[in-house]
């Protein structure tokens, strides 16, 4: 999967937890999920279920522990969908 | 604690790091008299709580607890600060956690709220606290966890608020909790630990809000149910289905108190 389908994907995800719409409009790759974004990090295990229905993939929690911004997700999904 | 050789082993744990925790535990069971009574003098006395319905509610528990084996999950409602403190004076009849360790749980405040002066350390220390950093580095996440089980193998009894922190609505919170509980549960289930939950409902009658204090002379209302440990699901997935469990019981408990007339008696 190609980093930009994936990240499309990951906004879609993340679009409903997102308090702060206006960063979301503006998102990057070095976007924080939890501090920029307003993400509930309460709803973070729910993204991350998210992200395995939708790529079909399985997230351990090592992997789940390092994802911070936008572009950790996008190359942690791009990465599992590669293997 | 129980016998050591007879549990298994505690990945995760120095030998130094278990240690601390069984010193911990004995210095806080001898010195329980004396904490267990300052304690409810101040609840009873300096505060004027009351529980209506006490013994009716011990009983009731002691019952439900003597049917099931096994270490001991405690979920309650979080409104006020010392929401543990009210909840162990209320669980037992007093002289019961001097003589049986599981009577008297291991408690998990947030490091940040409580681990303040050297008095409140302390009491923290004999209160059978292991503190806890919420959203804390993934590395102190999992010592935490690997202390609980070792806490587990020893088929002793935790308390933790599964809300994570006070209800802001005064209601509990079915919307914001997280899943830490629900790992911490799967954990536990996966290593066969046995593992029993119970939801405690904890509410006075003139709490509308969250607090640090209940209002002085409040009378309390509780209630309790067990809440089945096992999922057909694993990782991510269980933590959620089991701390959405714990949280659903603990709304159902609450519907049933506001669905009262008259709640204490």
């Amino acid at each position: 999967m190609q980093k930009e389908e994936a990240m499309k994907k990951v906004l879609e995800i993340i679009g409903p937890f997102a308090k702060n719409q206006e960063a979301l409009k503006a998102a990057s790759p070095a976007t924080r999920i939890l501090e920029d974004l307003g993400v509930n990090s309460a709803r973070l295990v729910d993204i991350i279920l998210a992200f395995e229905d939708e790529f079909s993939i399985a997230v351990d929690d090592e992997a789940a522990d390092k994802i911070r911004t936008l572009g950790d997700a996008v190359d942690m999904i791009v990465q599992k969908t590669a293997g | 604690m129980g016998d050591p050789s007879a549990a298994p082993k505690s990945p995760g744990l120095t030998s130094g790091e278990r240690f601390a925790i069984k010193l911990q535990n004995m210095l806080a069971q001898a010195l329980l008299p004396l904490t267990f009574l300052l304690i409810l003098l101040w609840l009873r006395l300096v505060r004027g709580y009351r529980i209506p319905k006490l013994a009716q509610f011990r009983e009731g528990l002691r019952r439900t607890l003597d049917s099931i084996s096994g270490p001991l999950l405690i979920c309650p409602n979080h409104l006020t600060m010392i929401d543990s403190l009210i909840l162990i004076w209320a669980m037992h009849a007093p002289w019961k956690p001097f003589f049986n360790p599981r009577a008297f749980p291991w408690n998990t405040p947030e490091r940040r709220n409580f681990y303040q002066g050297f008095l409140l350390k302390l009491f923290c220390y004999l209160g059978k606290c292991i503190p806890v950093v919420r959203q804390g580095p993934p590395e102190e996440t999992r010592k935490f966890l690997h202390k609980v089980r070792y806490i587990f193998t020893h088929g002793q009894t935790l308390m933790i608020f599964p809300e994570g922190t006070r209800s802001r609505t005064g209601k509990v919170d079915t919307e914001n909790f997280t899943y830490g509980v629900g790992k911490l549960v799967d954990e536990a289930q996966k290593a066969s630990l046995g593992l029993n939950i119970l939801c405690i409902y904890l509410r006075g009658v003139s709490q509308d809000q969250h607090s640090f204090f209940p209002k002085k002379k409040e009378k309390f209302f509780l209630d309790f149910k067990l809440v089945e440990a096992d999922t057909p699901l694993s990782g991510l997935r269980a933590a959620r289905d089991i701390s959405t469990r714990i949280i659903t019981t603990l709304s159902e408990l609450e519907a049933k108190y506001f669905s009262r007339q008259n709640p204490c008696w």
